[in-house]
Parts: structure tokens; C-alpha cells; sequence
């Protein structure tokens, strides 16, 4: 690994929050007095904080927006700087960096406390309490380990609960709003056949005019070769027809597509499905395999 | 003009918006939060897994913006990143403070997640969490695993080591490979954005 790797690895770390204790410090220090290298660890928060859209966006209730607004005609602004050379967010790690420090001295203290318990009266109590220290603090020791031991397995598990959770409520979500379409009365179902191409295939087209949200169930579609996709075109104007996501299909020749369709094909009246390149069309590249009649 | 006259709008520049909170506006302070109160909730609860714990926390960010947005200096980092690192730093601070990596599962069970397809959401927004999500997809799954690990989960590299019994150098080739690869799929996507 060269140094532009090795500086990369660092920088992308400290970005995600990630970098371990000893190393973070060392950065953050350098950062105070590098400008280049602050710059360059911007842009790694750059590609850290677009993660942020990975997570399903959420609504907070109304009374947030209205607590936020009352309690900042009660605050004052503060105009004396508080920050570093990147905004705010080395502050952050540097609040993060200093918690060890105080951990450990907390740890020094509690391990310290035993050898204050020697009297005059016990002129064996300074060997005694060094030993009874001693045991003391290595029972302490094993009852934390297993502890803290006992603690990572349960959150690892519970971590692993959270995100199955997650995923779960996202699929909960999904499937409630295809359900919500399903039933919908706007709903319009157009049916897609196999053309000659493909005689045995057919597809379901589920869609809101109005909204343009659709679903479409296939069947009878072979897995597509490396490097292509199945692509959806809603056609309102057959010269050119507006493009739509590319999809796939299971070793059961079947697939379901989550799209929206076009505003400009808001008013499609023919649908068609088309072997592309992975990445999509902008137009047909192909014969179609599948069709809608035109009603 | 004074910055609560002024004309703010879905066009107004994030920028434009700090500076305007900088001046007192609360109006732009609401508009900095219309914007951007999905995403940020969203990775709050992605972090937290509570809800009254991130609608608490996402009021200290926005009242720390108020009380800082006339530090915040755009020659040397966007807005976005500012208000997102913000983010995640507060809600881990607070899971940390609440020991809820260790949290339950009762209290994530009961936890009801409001996803939600937010109509008012600014469209190129819209489109760049569209991009961000095609990028992602293009990495491969352990690399996508690490950087969720570290980014959501708040792990060091050591404990995702642990946590993935893998070598600690292999994490490291993994995180690094992965935010190179991610930088590089966002920057040339991001030619076709708005």
C-alpha cells in the first residue's frame, strides 16, 4: 500500500467515525495544523454524509419543528467561535478522542481506593490489605471481563435484531404501499403479452395515473444474459417512448418491478418490455418481448 | 434587507439559508429544517432505534445550528455534510450515553419506524438519495456491511474486526476500498444530477 492509500485509509476512517483511538488522535492533531489535509478529510465527510440517505427517510412529529422554533427565541446565538478547522466536526472527534483519558482515570482512582483501608491498630494490615487489594482487583478484573465479554455477545445480537428489524418494517412499508395500489379505485391494471420473441411470457402492469406510481409482476422471463436487463417504456408518444427502470428475474423466469412512471408518460396508454444493457436505455434498443395492447 | 423579510423559497442555497440563520432568522431555520427534517430523522432513527430519543436529539442539532451557524465557513465544507455529521455525531453520542448498543429489543420492537415517501421533499434530493442508493448497490456486500457498521453503528475498525471475526487489515482494505469506490461511483454519477 503506497502513502496515498495509506492516507486514504485514514482519512476515509476518521470520516466514518471509525478510526480507532490512538490513530484519531494523531490525525485530529495533524488536522489542526494542515490545512490541505483538513481539506482532504472534507471530502471524505462528503462521501461519509451521503450515507445518510441510505437510512429510510422518516417524519418527525409536527411538535419538533414548533419545540425547536420556541426554544431558539430563547436562546441567544453564540458568535464566538467554538469550532475548528472543519466546521464543527473535529470537535466532535476530539470530544470522542478525550473520553478514554477520563475513563482511564476513573479506572486509576476505583483500583487506587483498596490501600487506603491500613490502621495503626493492625500491624499486619499493610501486607494484608496489599493482598486482599490484589485479589481484589484481579477478581474485579475476570468480573469485568466476563462482563464486558457477556455484554459485546448480547449486543452484537441485538444489533444484528435491530437491523433485521429494520429491514423488516422497510419491507412492511413497501409491501403496505403496493397494497395501497392494489386497492386503490385510481388503480389501472394493464396486462403485457409475449410478443413472438417470447410467446410464453406475460406481465401485470399496476398503475396511478395520477401519481404514477406502478408495479409490474412478469413471468415467463428468462434470466437476462451478463451485462442486460429487462426495461420497462410507457408509451404515450410510440416515437418515443419514455424509459423506465431496468429489472431482473429469478431462476423461476419471474420479477417484480417498483417504478414511477414518468410525468411527461403520465398518460401512457401502451407499455413495453425490452432486453438493454444493465445501466438502461434512453430508447428501445431492441424488439420488444412484451406488450400491451393499445385500448 | 433584513433576513426574516427576505424572500426564502425551495431556491434559496443551503448556504444562504445558514448565513440568513446567522442573522436571526427563524424563518430560515425552519426552512433548513423543512428541507432536510426526513433525512436527518431518518439517519437519527437509523442510529437510535427510538423515536422520542431521536426527536429530542434532533432538536439539539437544529438549536446547535442556531446557536452556530454564524461559525459555519463554506469555504471549507458544504452544509450538507456539516448538518449530517452533526447528525450522526449527536445520535451517537446519545446511544452512547444511554449504553443502547446494548439496548433492547423490546424497546426496538415497540419502536415504529414512520417511513415515509415525503411529498414536500426537495426533488434533487430525492434524486441524489436515488443516486447514493445505486452506488451503494455497486459495492459488494462486505464491503457495504463495514461501512454501515462504522457509519451507523459506531464501531472502531477493531470492533468491527471483532464483530466480523476478520482480520483487522482486512476491515481496513475493506472500508478503504469501499469509500474510494463509493467517492468515485457519487462523483461520476453526480455529473448527472441537477
Amino acid at each position: 500500500m503506497d502513502k496515498r492509500d495509506e492516507k486514504n485509509e485514514i482519512l476515509a476512517a476518521f470520516a466514518l467515525g471509525s478510526l480507532d483511538e490512538i490513530e484519531a488522535r494523531k490525525l485530529a492533531a495533524q488536522i489542526e495544523s494542515d490545512a490541505e489535509l483538513a481539506a482532504e478529510l472534507e471530502k471524505w465527510r462528503d462521501v461519509a454524509a451521503n450515507l445518510a440517505f441510505i437510512a429510510p427517510e422518516a417524519k418527525p412529529a409536527p411538535t419538533v419543528r414548533e419545540n425547536i422554533l420556541a426554544a431558539i427565541r430563547k436562546t441567544p446565538q453564540n458568535s464566538s467561535s467554538e469550532q475548528s478547522a472543519t466546521n464543527g466536526a473535529t470537535k466532535i472527534e476530539k470530544a470522542k478522542i478525550v473520553e478514554q483519558p477520563e475513563e482511564s482515570l476513573a479506572k486509576a482512582t476505583v483500583l487506587s481506593f483498596p490501600a487506603r483501608s491500613r490502621t495503626s491498630f493492625w500491624s499486619f494490615a499493610p501486607a494484608f490489605s496489599a493482598v486482599a487489594a490484589s485479589v481484589i482487583a484481579v477478581l474485579l478484573a475476570i468480573a469485568l471481563y466476563n462482563t464486558a465479554q457477556s455484554n459485546k455477545v448480547k449486543t452484537d445480537k441485538i444489533s444484528e435484531l435491530n437491523q433485521k428489524i429494520i429491514e423488516a418494517q422497510t419491507q412492511l412499508e413497501r409491501e403496505r404501499q403496493e397494497r395501497e395500489l392494489l386497492i386503490s379505485p385510481a388503480t389501472f391494471i394493464k396486462a403485457l403479452n409475449g410478443t413472438k420473441e417470447l410467446p410464453t411470457a406475460k406481465a401485470r402492469l399496476v398503475f396511478d395515473p395520477k401519481t404514477g406510481q406502478a408495479l409490474l409482476y412478469v413471468e415467463g422471463l428468462p434470466a437476462a444474459p451478463q451485462g442486460k436487463a429487462y426495461q420497462i417504456w410507457f408509451i404515450s408518444d410510440p416515437k418515443h417512448p419514455a424509459p423506465g427502470k431496468t429489472f431482473g428475474t429469478d431462476d423461476k423466469g419471474k420479477g417484480i418491478l417498483r417504478d414511477e412512471i414518468p410525468v411527461q408518460a403520465l398518460k401512457a396508454e401502451a407499455f413495453a418490455i425490452t432486453l438493454e444493457p444493465e445501466s438502461g436505455s434512453a430508447a428501445p434498443t431492441t424488439l420488444p418481448l412484451l406488450v400491451s395492447p393499445v385500448s | 434587507m433584513h433576513p426574516e423579510t427576505s424572500q426564502i423559497s425551495e431556491q434559496t442555497s443551503d448556504v444562504e439559508l445558514l448565513a440568513a440563520i446567522a442573522s436571526g432568522s427563524e424563518q430560515a431555520l425552519a426552512s433548513l429544517y423543512d428541507r432536510y427534517r426526513s433525512i436527518l430523522f431518518g439517519l437519527m432513527l437509523r442510529i437510535i432505534h427510538n423515536r422520542a430519543e431521536a426527536e429530542d436529539v434532533l432538536q439539539e442539532v437544529f438549536l446547535q445550528v442556531w446557536q452556530r451557524a454564524g461559525n459555519f465557513d463554506e469555504t471549507r465544507g458544504k452544509p450538507f455534510t456539516w448538518l449530517v455529521t452533526l447528525t450522526r455525531s449527536r445520535a451517537i453520542d446519545r446511544i452512547r450515553a444511554l449504553g443502547s448498543r446494548e439496548r433492547t429489543l423490546e424497546q426496538a420492537t415497540r419502536e415504529i419506524v414512520d417511513v415515509v415517501f415525503d411529498a414536500e421533499q426537495n426533488a434533487i434530493l430525492a434524486q441524489r438519495g436515488v443516486v447514493v442508493r445505486s452506488a451503494l448497490a455497486e459495492l459488494p456486500e462486505e464491503q457495504q456491511r463495514v461501512l454501515k457498521l462504522a457509519y451507523f453503528d459506531g464501531f472502531s475498525q477493531s470492533e468491527i474486526a471483532e464483530k466480523l471475526n476478520s482480520p483487522l487489515g482486512t476491515v481496513k482494505t475493506r472500508m478503504r476500498t469501499g469509500m474510494i469506490r463509493l467517492r468515485e461511483l457519487l462523483d461520476s454519477q453526480s455529473q448527472n444530477l441537477v
